[in-house]
Protein backbone atom coordinates (compact mmCIF):
# COMPACT_ATOMS: atom_id res chain seq x y z
CA UNK A 1 0.00 0.00 0.00
CA UNK A 2 2.63 2.58 -1.03
CA UNK A 3 1.63 5.79 -2.74
CA UNK A 4 2.34 4.38 -6.21
CA UNK A 5 0.48 1.11 -5.73
CA UNK A 6 -3.24 0.65 -6.28
CA UNK A 7 -5.12 0.85 -2.98
CA UNK A 8 -7.61 -1.80 -1.88
CA UNK A 9 -11.35 -1.22 -2.27
CA UNK A 10 -12.04 -0.65 1.42
CA UNK A 11 -9.12 1.79 1.80
CA UNK A 12 -10.36 3.73 -1.24
CA UNK A 13 -13.86 3.84 0.22
CA UNK A 14 -12.50 5.20 3.51
CA UNK A 15 -10.54 7.87 1.63
CA UNK A 16 -13.64 8.84 -0.37
CA UNK A 17 -15.72 9.07 2.81
CA UNK A 18 -13.32 11.59 4.33
CA UNK A 19 -13.21 13.89 1.27
CA UNK A 20 -16.05 16.05 2.57
CA UNK A 21 -14.73 16.31 6.13
CA UNK A 22 -13.61 14.36 9.19
CA UNK A 23 -15.71 11.46 10.47
CA UNK A 24 -15.56 8.95 13.29
CA UNK A 25 -15.29 5.20 12.62
CA UNK A 26 -18.99 4.42 12.59
CA UNK A 27 -19.60 7.57 10.53
CA UNK A 28 -17.24 6.21 7.85
CA UNK A 29 -19.14 2.89 7.80
CA UNK A 30 -22.44 4.75 7.41
CA UNK A 31 -21.04 6.98 4.64
CA UNK A 32 -19.78 3.97 2.66
CA UNK A 33 -23.12 2.18 2.98
CA UNK A 34 -25.07 5.29 2.00
CA UNK A 35 -22.84 6.00 -1.03
CA UNK A 36 -22.97 2.45 -2.39
CA UNK A 37 -26.60 1.82 -1.45
CA UNK A 38 -25.50 -1.04 0.81
CA UNK A 39 -23.66 -2.82 -2.02
CA UNK A 40 -20.37 -2.38 -0.16
CA UNK A 41 -20.27 -2.85 3.59
CA UNK A 42 -17.28 -2.28 5.78
CA UNK A 43 -16.77 -4.43 8.89
CA UNK A 44 -15.59 -2.53 11.97
CA UNK A 45 -12.46 -4.69 12.29
CA UNK A 46 -11.55 -4.15 8.64
CA UNK A 47 -12.16 -0.41 9.04
CA UNK A 48 -9.88 0.04 12.06
CA UNK A 49 -7.22 -2.19 10.51
CA UNK A 50 -7.28 0.09 7.44
CA UNK A 51 -7.31 3.23 9.63
CA UNK A 52 -4.23 1.99 11.47
CA UNK A 53 -2.25 1.52 8.25
CA UNK A 54 -3.50 4.72 6.64
CA UNK A 55 -2.58 6.69 9.76
CA UNK A 56 0.90 5.13 9.74
CA UNK A 57 1.34 6.22 6.11
CA UNK A 58 0.21 9.73 6.87
CA UNK A 59 -2.89 9.56 4.68
CA UNK A 60 -5.29 10.31 7.53
CA UNK A 61 -4.91 11.88 10.97
CA UNK A 62 -6.87 12.21 14.19
CA UNK A 63 -8.63 15.53 14.43
CA UNK A 64 -10.80 17.34 16.93
CA UNK A 65 -14.48 16.33 16.74
CA UNK A 66 -17.31 18.88 16.52
CA UNK A 67 -18.19 20.71 19.74
CA UNK A 68 -20.56 18.82 22.01
CA UNK A 69 -19.55 15.44 20.56
CA UNK A 70 -18.63 12.56 22.90
CA UNK A 71 -14.86 13.08 23.49
CA UNK A 72 -14.31 9.30 23.46
CA UNK A 73 -15.28 9.26 19.77
CA UNK A 74 -12.20 9.75 17.65
CA UNK A 75 -12.49 11.66 14.42
CA UNK A 76 -10.30 11.05 11.42
CA UNK A 77 -9.52 13.56 8.68
CA UNK A 78 -7.77 13.37 5.34
CA UNK A 79 -4.23 14.78 5.09
CA UNK A 80 -2.81 16.43 1.95
CA UNK A 81 -0.98 13.16 1.19
CA UNK A 82 -4.23 11.22 1.62
CA UNK A 83 -6.05 13.56 -0.74
CA UNK A 84 -3.22 13.11 -3.26
CA UNK A 85 -3.49 9.32 -3.05
CA UNK A 86 -7.28 9.53 -3.52
CA UNK A 87 -6.93 11.66 -6.65
CA UNK A 88 -4.18 9.43 -8.09
CA UNK A 89 -6.25 6.30 -7.47
CA UNK A 90 -9.38 7.91 -8.93
CA UNK A 91 -7.41 8.83 -12.08
CA UNK A 92 -6.04 5.28 -12.35
CA UNK A 93 -9.50 3.74 -11.99
CA UNK A 94 -11.02 6.19 -14.48
CA UNK A 95 -8.34 5.32 -17.02
CA UNK A 96 -8.86 1.61 -16.40
CA UNK A 97 -12.62 1.95 -16.75
CA UNK A 98 -12.03 3.93 -19.98
CA UNK A 99 -10.07 1.04 -21.51
CA UNK A 100 -12.84 -1.40 -20.55
CA UNK A 101 -15.54 0.93 -21.92
CA UNK A 102 -13.74 1.27 -25.28
CA UNK A 103 -13.44 -2.50 -25.64
CA UNK A 104 -16.86 -3.44 -24.30
CA UNK A 105 -18.92 -0.59 -25.76
CA UNK A 106 -21.53 -2.83 -27.50
CA UNK A 107 -21.99 -5.02 -24.43
CA UNK A 108 -22.17 -2.08 -22.05
CA UNK A 109 -24.78 -0.46 -24.30
CA UNK A 110 -23.57 3.05 -23.57
CA UNK B 1 -29.51 -13.66 19.80
CA UNK B 2 -27.69 -10.46 18.82
CA UNK B 3 -26.91 -9.79 22.48
CA UNK B 4 -25.18 -13.16 22.76
CA UNK B 5 -23.25 -12.46 19.57
CA UNK B 6 -22.21 -9.04 20.90
CA UNK B 7 -21.01 -10.66 24.13
CA UNK B 8 -19.06 -13.21 22.09
CA UNK B 9 -17.58 -10.37 20.02
CA UNK B 10 -16.38 -8.70 23.22
CA UNK B 11 -14.79 -11.96 24.32
CA UNK B 12 -13.15 -12.73 20.97
CA UNK B 13 -11.77 -9.18 20.72
CA UNK B 14 -9.06 -10.50 23.04
CA UNK B 15 -7.70 -12.38 20.04
CA UNK B 16 -6.56 -9.09 18.50
CA UNK B 17 -2.87 -8.22 19.01
CA UNK B 18 -2.45 -6.23 22.28
CA UNK B 19 -1.16 -3.07 20.55
CA UNK B 20 -4.12 -3.00 18.15
CA UNK B 21 -6.56 -3.73 20.99
CA UNK B 22 -5.25 -0.95 23.20
CA UNK B 23 -5.35 1.56 20.33
CA UNK B 24 -8.68 0.68 18.69
CA UNK B 25 -10.39 -1.86 21.00
CA UNK B 26 -12.75 0.63 22.62
CA UNK B 27 -13.69 2.35 19.35
CA UNK B 28 -14.18 -1.02 17.67
CA UNK B 29 -16.54 -2.26 20.39
CA UNK B 30 -18.48 1.03 20.31
CA UNK B 31 -18.79 0.92 16.52
CA UNK B 32 -20.00 -2.70 16.52
CA UNK B 33 -22.49 -2.04 19.28
CA UNK B 34 -23.91 1.08 17.57
CA UNK B 35 -24.11 -0.68 14.23
CA UNK B 36 -25.92 -3.72 15.61
CA UNK B 37 -28.37 -1.62 17.64
CA UNK B 38 -29.16 0.63 14.69
CA UNK B 39 -30.16 -2.39 12.55
CA UNK B 40 -33.83 -3.39 12.53
CA UNK B 41 -35.37 -6.58 13.88
CA UNK B 42 -33.79 -9.81 12.71
CA UNK B 43 -31.14 -7.90 10.75
CA UNK B 44 -29.44 -7.23 14.09
CA UNK B 45 -28.32 -10.83 14.45
CA UNK B 46 -27.09 -10.91 10.85
CA UNK B 47 -25.06 -7.71 11.37
CA UNK B 48 -23.65 -9.04 14.67
CA UNK B 49 -22.63 -12.29 12.95
CA UNK B 50 -20.94 -10.42 10.09
CA UNK B 51 -19.07 -8.25 12.61
CA UNK B 52 -17.97 -11.38 14.46
CA UNK B 53 -16.58 -12.94 11.27
CA UNK B 54 -14.92 -9.65 10.38
CA UNK B 55 -13.31 -9.54 13.82
CA UNK B 56 -11.82 -13.03 13.35
CA UNK B 57 -10.51 -12.08 9.91
CA UNK B 58 -9.03 -8.86 11.28
CA UNK B 59 -7.36 -10.70 14.20
CA UNK B 60 -5.76 -13.15 11.77
CA UNK B 61 -4.57 -10.38 9.45
CA UNK B 62 -3.20 -8.23 12.26
CA UNK B 63 -1.27 -11.14 13.78
CA UNK B 64 0.13 -11.95 10.33
CA UNK B 65 1.39 -8.35 10.13
CA UNK B 66 2.90 -8.54 13.63
CA UNK B 67 4.76 -11.78 12.75
CA UNK B 68 5.85 -10.49 9.33
CA UNK B 69 7.15 -7.29 10.90
CA UNK B 70 9.08 -9.22 13.59
CA UNK B 71 10.60 -11.59 11.02
CA UNK B 72 11.47 -8.64 8.78
CA UNK B 73 13.25 -6.86 11.63
CA UNK B 74 15.33 -9.95 12.50
CA UNK B 75 16.22 -10.50 8.85
CA UNK B 76 17.13 -6.83 8.34
CA UNK B 77 19.46 -7.00 11.36
CA UNK B 78 21.17 -10.19 10.14
CA UNK B 79 21.57 -8.83 6.62
CA UNK B 80 23.10 -5.63 7.99
CA UNK B 81 25.60 -7.59 10.12
CA UNK B 82 26.56 -9.72 7.10
CA UNK B 83 27.09 -6.67 4.89
CA UNK B 84 29.21 -4.96 7.56
CA UNK B 85 31.32 -8.11 8.02
CA UNK B 86 31.95 -8.34 4.25
CA UNK B 87 32.91 -4.66 4.06
CA UNK B 88 35.36 -4.85 6.96
CA UNK B 89 36.92 -8.02 5.50
CA UNK B 90 37.43 -6.28 2.16
CA UNK B 91 38.74 -3.08 3.76
CA UNK B 92 41.58 -4.85 5.61
CA UNK B 93 42.20 -7.53 3.00
CA UNK B 94 45.80 -8.29 4.13
CA UNK B 95 44.78 -9.01 7.71
CA UNK B 96 41.72 -10.91 6.48
CA UNK B 97 43.90 -12.98 4.11
CA UNK B 98 46.31 -13.93 6.93
CA UNK B 99 43.39 -14.82 9.22
CA UNK B 100 41.67 -16.95 6.55
CA UNK B 101 44.98 -18.70 5.63
CA UNK B 102 45.68 -19.44 9.33
CA UNK B 103 42.21 -20.93 9.76
CA UNK B 104 42.65 -23.01 6.56
CA UNK B 105 46.06 -24.37 7.69
CA UNK B 106 44.70 -25.15 11.15
CA UNK B 107 41.73 -27.03 9.70
CA UNK B 108 44.02 -28.96 7.31
CA UNK B 109 46.48 -29.89 10.10
CA UNK B 110 43.69 -30.99 12.46
CA UNK B 111 42.17 -33.14 9.71
CA UNK B 112 45.54 -34.78 8.92
CA UNK B 113 46.33 -35.53 12.57
CA UNK B 114 42.88 -36.91 13.22
CA UNK B 115 43.03 -39.08 10.05
CA UNK B 116 46.28 -40.71 11.27
CA UNK B 117 44.92 -41.15 14.81
CA UNK B 118 41.74 -42.66 13.46
CA UNK B 119 43.58 -45.04 11.11
CA UNK B 120 46.06 -46.23 13.76
CA UNK B 121 44.20 -46.14 17.05
CA UNK B 122 40.52 -45.29 16.90
CA UNK B 123 39.07 -47.34 14.03
CA UNK B 124 38.21 -50.84 15.24
CA UNK B 125 40.11 -53.77 13.77
CA UNK B 126 38.43 -55.47 10.84
CA UNK B 127 37.58 -58.64 12.76
CA UNK B 128 34.31 -59.88 14.13
CA UNK B 129 33.65 -58.58 17.67
CA UNK B 130 36.68 -56.29 17.37
CA UNK B 131 35.71 -54.54 20.59
CA UNK B 132 36.23 -57.83 22.52
CA UNK B 133 39.82 -58.38 21.37
CA UNK B 134 42.24 -58.12 24.31
CA UNK B 135 45.41 -59.66 22.80
CA UNK B 136 46.80 -59.71 19.26
CA UNK B 137 49.68 -62.04 18.36
CA UNK B 138 51.44 -63.30 15.27
CA UNK B 139 52.41 -66.97 15.13
CA UNK B 140 52.69 -69.98 12.87
CA UNK B 141 49.73 -71.95 11.56
CA UNK B 142 47.45 -73.18 14.32
CA UNK B 143 47.89 -76.84 13.36
CA UNK B 144 51.70 -76.65 13.60
CA UNK B 145 51.43 -76.16 17.35
CA UNK B 146 54.26 -73.63 17.50
CA UNK B 147 54.21 -70.78 19.93
CA UNK B 148 53.48 -67.21 19.14
CA UNK B 149 56.23 -65.03 17.75
CA UNK B 150 57.28 -61.49 18.61
CA UNK B 151 54.91 -58.77 17.65
CA UNK B 152 56.28 -55.44 16.45
CA UNK B 153 54.35 -52.26 15.72
CA UNK B 154 54.85 -53.10 12.07
CA UNK B 155 53.24 -56.50 12.68
CA UNK B 156 50.24 -54.79 14.28
CA UNK B 157 49.91 -52.60 11.20
CA UNK B 158 50.08 -55.69 8.93
CA UNK B 159 47.44 -57.45 10.99
CA UNK B 160 45.25 -54.38 10.81
CA UNK B 161 45.68 -54.16 7.04
CA UNK B 162 44.94 -57.84 6.50
CA UNK B 163 41.85 -57.63 8.53
CA UNK B 164 39.58 -60.63 8.33
CA UNK B 165 40.36 -61.19 4.66
CA UNK B 166 43.49 -63.33 4.96
CA UNK B 167 43.20 -67.08 5.38
CA UNK B 168 46.31 -66.89 7.55
CA UNK B 169 44.50 -64.98 10.21
CA UNK B 170 43.00 -67.03 12.98
CA UNK B 171 39.70 -65.85 14.16
CA UNK B 172 39.66 -64.76 17.76
CA UNK B 173 38.73 -67.38 20.30
CA UNK B 174 35.75 -66.57 22.42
Amino acid sequence: MSENEPVSDHVFHVLLSLLDGPRHGYGIIQAVEARTGGAFTLGSGTLYSAIKRMEARGWIERVQGPPGEDPRRKYYGLTAAGRGVTVTEARRLTKLAGYARDLLLPELGA
Amino acid sequence: MHRALLALHGLLARLLPPAFRSEFGEELASSVSTRVRSARGSARSAVALLELLDLLRTALREWQRVVASAVGKVWDGTGLDFRMACRSLLRGWKTSGIAIATIAIAIGASTAVYSVLDGVVLRPLDYPDADRIVRVAIGARPESGTTEGPFSPRGYWTARCWGGRSRWVRRPTR
